[in-house]
């Protein structure tokens, strides 16, 4: 503990010894400053490279494409370059300072080898480890589930992330829960980031335009989860012309409209996706005494306002549900009497996101980003009905309304600054709140006969939690050494729930060496804590999963992780990296033994065990970024183990997701200019659950109730999660046929899913036949899935924009 | 929509209605069997005689665990307050009978040998009885089941350690139907198993323990419906003072039968045992009973 105060400290005098050099700064430079856009849609650029080719200073945009470059006072030279761009020279005149910059995209251009060096160059320079920005354009490429892309899926095939089981869109990170993933869209933290159950996730492909994964250390601005960061972006609106793009598959279906409201001022952007299972369903239903459906939408929309060069407002929005019904309807008569019965029942959850943001451009050196922003995430069960009974002439109205629901809202606000002093460092700090509601469960019972309420007794009392969580951060990046470079700060952050406080001051620091023109050695540390928490026991990503507050009986979860990679580029096409982590859980979750994954929002702390987690492991990732053929190889050893006092024995025992290995191969391959194939093979050991290995009878007593009696047997259950269900493997295999029409585009996917159609267990159960006889049964979810979907781009309206 | 076209849709449909269902296939355990182990069961009951029931257990998915009771073991029961020892070599359908009485604060130990099983061994102290000191009840209809509902507040005075409790509601029926055990519920806050929706605890066994009243007077509230007056002779409320370990292994006994036929999902339980080297209970209990008459 006096250690981590130590380093705290160190920290923080480091960072502020930067300030103080700041202000003694030598006078004699030129900052030039400004954004780096995408020529085409005016979409910023995220890390784009800006370098001056004379004085061989360089500086990287952020998210907004906003760079800074101090630079001795002379005519600089800037070569502007970023990954799927064609790079761009520069001759910036003493007298000018700011800089705006428009990269054209390159259509997939094989001989760019600049470009290529640096994108495997950037990888190299990255301070954090365990860093991985994923290519979109990429994802389209491989195989789909069910014809949806899915960056979430894509992400469960890289080292270190798996999934929670066949089909789910759950992410366990580095031995981490589902939970202790901060998944930030446009800033704003997605509390249910699944649909349909957990099959796919709730984000639009169609409308991302960055997504970025941090698997350990991160950095000092992220806080408030444990285990990573997935950090994703919106595209902000093409401000140049106008876009619509969609797709039609199996089970759903998507449009995308983009463009200017008023050209290179203000732009906007609309996606949706909707299922229509419920409809194809409808047809077979029509004299079904028993209808039901399900459907899941989701809606990304953002309009992006430049008021001019320093100021930029954005309003962004996610809205998302997922709804399943039952409707029961029908009548019977019977002893004389006449009944009849009208019951509806349903499902829902969804989020609703709302983000409001202000860009400033300060000065040359200095950028502030401050955002408003609004979530909510609701999960409502509901019956709701009539019963009715004629006796000769008398009727009796029975009405129902039963209803159990759970939600999380959050108020948030938040002020970030980016200081770009010289060319050695980069430090952003900011501060911020996020005003939390909970309503874990709160269950109504409503009932009236013939109009009259009665009382139902046992509709108890709503607890709803209220939270605040402030936070306060600073980091630098800083370059000491043309071969050294460290990321470090502190993030602080409080809890302020009924009468309880809790405050943590967390360190992180990160540091890259190169080693030589192609290699580095990359290390991290990071402290995080964690003041919610989701109550489940499923892991497959239930919506009846419940966040719950850490309280005066239930602490946080704090976590370290330690890192150490090693990055080695492999001729001029390949990156290969070798990390391996270590890292510790003090607080994590559990319920207790026996309870059902129908959680209860009340009284939830009675309910649930606390104790330990670690998890350590060895990742290897090999990647080719560029050429026909690109993809990624990679592997994971590793270990995650639970302590809880009174679950198992007091004896530690492995973590459900725990996976000794795990292995997955992504990759694609241009065949030609109209036909590309991707293939994804994942093979992973099985996942860790329990099953007894002994039985015998309960012991005679008068306690246990009746039908307990000597004639039941208890199983003997020798660890928990002691059985490994047997080894996963998958083979998808997709094709993309894409053809140039006179309106655009036109792709059409076709998919296989589990192509040789392995029966991956999603869970075990024992089955006892009539003959007494007992057997193991798996149930698996999806055999071979195949999938068709048809995408189109329309550019019509661009060609008739650009003739204009 | 063109006929051709609606065709397509169906097929389409149809298809997919055909891969969406779960698919269920038998497989082989792979793990490790576990080995069979002697199992000592016995929960004693103050100033009974000790019947120990001792057998092999099985594994899991054996088919045939009918005839799992061992009568040729040798079983050594020993009075640890007293020394007072005694051995039975013979049981009849796996129980070992004694002739030992389980007397209040006494500790006890089993040691039970068999030619084919490790030697398995327990110890236990058997409580005292705790009385139900007084009894309130009210009456009231159930507006949703019309059923009338009986509320009892009952007292017992908590002995200054550590203590455990289960509490019983049967019906003693009228006609040599016998007792037969009634459903309750409470918001009790001590209860320790089966608490399930919003605090409301409920079922035909409710366990207790004091950490929230101890060395002190308890009052607990529960209710449950009550039986036709005219097929019952009195409700009898039954206070059993337990060993930590025979609550333990109530608890995890009870929840492990009800999880299994609960769902796939419900979390694991590992059943309590103070058996060394072997599976099973060997622990003690006392009551104290009340009825009530209506």
């Amino acid at each position: 503990m006096r250690n981590f105060h130590l380093l705290s400290l160190i920290l923080l005098m480091m960072t502020a010894g930067q300030f103080l050099a700041f202000s003694q700064e030598n006078t004699s430079t030129r900052t030039i400053s400004g954004f780096v856009t995408e020529r085409s849609s005016g979409e910023p650029i995220f890390q784009a490279k800006v370098f001056d080719t004379i004085s061989n200073i360089g500086a990287i945009t952020n998210e907004y494409g906003f760079y800074s470059l101090t630079l001795p006072t002379q005519e600089a030279v800037l070569r502007v370059s970023s990954f799927g761009s064609t790079s761009l020279y520069q001759v910036v005149p003493l007298d000018q300072n700011e800089v705006d910059i428009a990269l054209k995209s390159e259509v997939q251009d094989f001989e760019e080898v600049e470009v290529k060096a640096e994108s495997l160059e950037k990888t190299l320079e990255e301070t954090n480890s365990g860093t991985i920005d994923l290519q979109l354009d990429k994802v389209e490429k491989l195989p789909t589930f069910f014809g949806e892309k899915d960056v979430v899926k894509t992400l469960q095939l890289l080292p270190g992330v798996s999934s929670g089981g066949e089909g789910s869109s759950g992410l366990y990170v580095r031995g981490g829960g589902p939970d202790q993933n901060l998944i930030l869209l446009d800033g704003v933290p997605v509390y249910n980031a699944s649909h349909l159950f957990g099959f796919f996730s709730v984000f639009n492909n169609d409308a991302l335009s960055k997504v970025t994964m941090i698997k350990g250390g991160f950095p000092a601005r992220y806080g408030g989860r444990t285990s990573s960061v997935l950090d994703m972006r919106m595209k902000e609106g093409n401000m140049k012309r106008y876009n619509v793009e969609g797709s039609i598959g199996v089970i759903a279906s998507r449009i995308l409209v983009e463009g200017p409201i008023k050209k290179d001022k203000t732009a906007f952007i609309v996606s949706a996706r909707r299922t229509y299972l419920d409809v194809l369903t409808k047809p077979f239903m029509v004299n079904a005494r028993e209808k039901g459906g399900y459907y899941f939408y989701d809606m990304n929309a953002k309009i992006h306002h430049k008021i001019n060069n320093k100021h930029h407002l954005y309003l962004s929005g996610y809205f998302g549900k997922d709804k399943a019904q039952i409707i029961q309807r029908y009548g019977y008569t019977s002893g004389g009497k006449e009944y009849d019965y009208d019951d509806k029942s349903g499902l829902g959850w969804g989020n609703a996101i709302v983000a409001a943001r202000w860009n400033y451009r300060i000065g040359s050196k200095m950028f502030m980003n401050t955002t408003a922003t609004f979530s909510h995430y609701k999960f409502d069960v509901s019956s709701q009905g009539t019963f009715t009974t004629n006796n000769n002439g008398t009727e009796t109205e029975n009405s129902y309304l039963i209803q159990y629901y759970s939600n999380i809202l959050d108020w948030s606000g938040k002020t970030e600054f980016t200081y770009i002093p010289n060319a050695r460092h980069y430090v952003r700090f900011g501060a911020g709140n996020t005003y939390h509601t909970f309503k874990p469960g709160v269950y109504t019972d409503e009932q009236e006969v013939n109009g009259t309420p009665i009382d139902t007794g046992g509709t108890p009392a709503t607890e709803i939690e209220y939270a605040n969580e402030p936070f306060l951060y600073i980091e630098d990046d800083h370059k000491l050494t043309d071969w050294l470079k460290i990321n470090y700060g502190l993030h602080y952050s409080a809890f302020f729930v009924g009468d309880q406080t809790y405050h943590s001051l967390q360190p992180r620091i990160s540091g890259n060496t190169i080693l030589t023109k192609k290699s580095s050695l990359k290390f991290s540390y990071a402290y995080s804590t964690q003041f919610i928490h989701l109550l489940s026991n499923t892991g497959i990503g239930l919506p009846t999963d419940l966040w719950v507050p850490s309280t005066d009986k239930v602490g946080p979860i704090n976590s370290h992780q330690f890192s150490l990679g090693y990055n080695q580029i492999l001729g001029d096409k390949y990156n290969l990296v070798l990390e391996g982590y270590y890292k510790t859980m003090d607080g994590v979750i559990q319920y207790k033994e026996g309870i059902d994954f129908i959680g209860s929002g009340n009284n939830w702390e009675n309910k649930i065990e606390r104790g330990q987690g670690w998890s350590y492991g060895a990742e290897l990732f090999v990647e080719k970024k560029v050429g026909r053929l690109t993809g990624w190889i990679g592997y994971t050893l590793s270990w995650s183990d639970r302590l809880f006092e009174n679950l198992n024995g007091g004896e530690k025992f492995p973590y459900t997701y725990d996976r000794r290995h795990d292995l997955s191969i992504a990759s694609s391959y241009e065949i030609n200019k109209k036909w590309d194939i991707g293939v994804v093979f994942v093979l992973n050991t099985g996942r860790a659950v329990s099953l007894p290995t002994q039985q015998y009878s309960v012991a005679s007593n008068p306690m246990l109730p009746n039908y307990f009696g000597m004639s039941q047997n208890l199983n003997y259950l020798n660890s928990v999660n002691g059985y490994r269900m047997p080894m996963y493997h998958r083979l998808d295999i997709g094709a993309n046929y894409h053809k140039q029409k006179k309106w655009g585009e036109s792709i059409w996917s076709f998919s296989v899913y589990n192509a040789y159609s392995r029966l991956n267990p999603f869970y075990l159960y024992v089955a006892q036949y009539s003959n007494g006889e007992k057997k193991l049964i798996k149930v698996a979810l999806f055999p071979i899935i195949p999938s068709v979907s048809w995408k189109f781009k329309i550019t019509h309206l661009n060609r008739k924009n650009e003739k204009k | 929509m063109k006929k051709s076209n609606q065709r397509f849709v169906l097929m389409a449909l149809g298809c997919v209605m055909y891969l969406l269902p779960s698919c269920e296939k038998e497989i082989e355990y792979e793990g490790e069997a576990g080995t069979s182990l002697l199992v000592i069961n016995q929960l004693i009951e103050k100033d009974s005689t000790f019947s120990i029931q001792i057998e092999r257990s099985v594994f899991f998915l054996e088919n045939d665990t009918t005839d799992t009771s061992l009568s040729d073991a040798s079983v050594t029961l020993k009075n640890l307050t007293n020394g007072s020892t005694e051995t039975v070599v013979s049981g009849n359908n796996g129980v070992y009978d004694f002739a030992m009485t389980a007397t209040e604060g006494h500790s006890y130990e089993v040691v039970a040998s068999h030619a084919d099983y490790p030697t398995a061994s327990a110890t236990t102290l058997i409580p005292q009885s705790i009385p139900i000191i007084s009894v309130d009840t009210t009456t009231y209809i159930d507006p949703e089941f019309q059923e009338t509902m009986m509320k009892v507040k009952l007292r017992w005075s908590d002995p200054s350690e550590k203590n455990y409790y289960i509490l019983t509601v049967s019906a003693n029926y009228l006609g040599g139907f016998g007792e037969d055990r009634i459903s309750m519920s409470t918001y009790d806050l001590s209860i320790v198993n089966g608490g399930d929706i919003d605090g409301l605890s409920s079922g035909s066994m409710l366990a207790l323990d004091d950490n929230f009243f101890n060395g002190s007077l308890k009052e607990l509230q529960v209710e449950f419906p009550v039986p036709s007056a005219s097929s019952v002779n009195g409700i009898i409320l039954r206070l059993y003072h337990c060993t930590e370990n025979t609550s333990r292994y109530l608890i995890s006994a009870e929840t492990d039968l009800l999880s299994e036929g609960g769902g796939t999902f419900s979390e694991p339980v590992k059943i309590h045992s103070n058996v060394k080297d072997g599976y099973g209970i060997f622990s003690g209990f006392a009551q104290g009973a009340y009825t009530i008459q209506y």
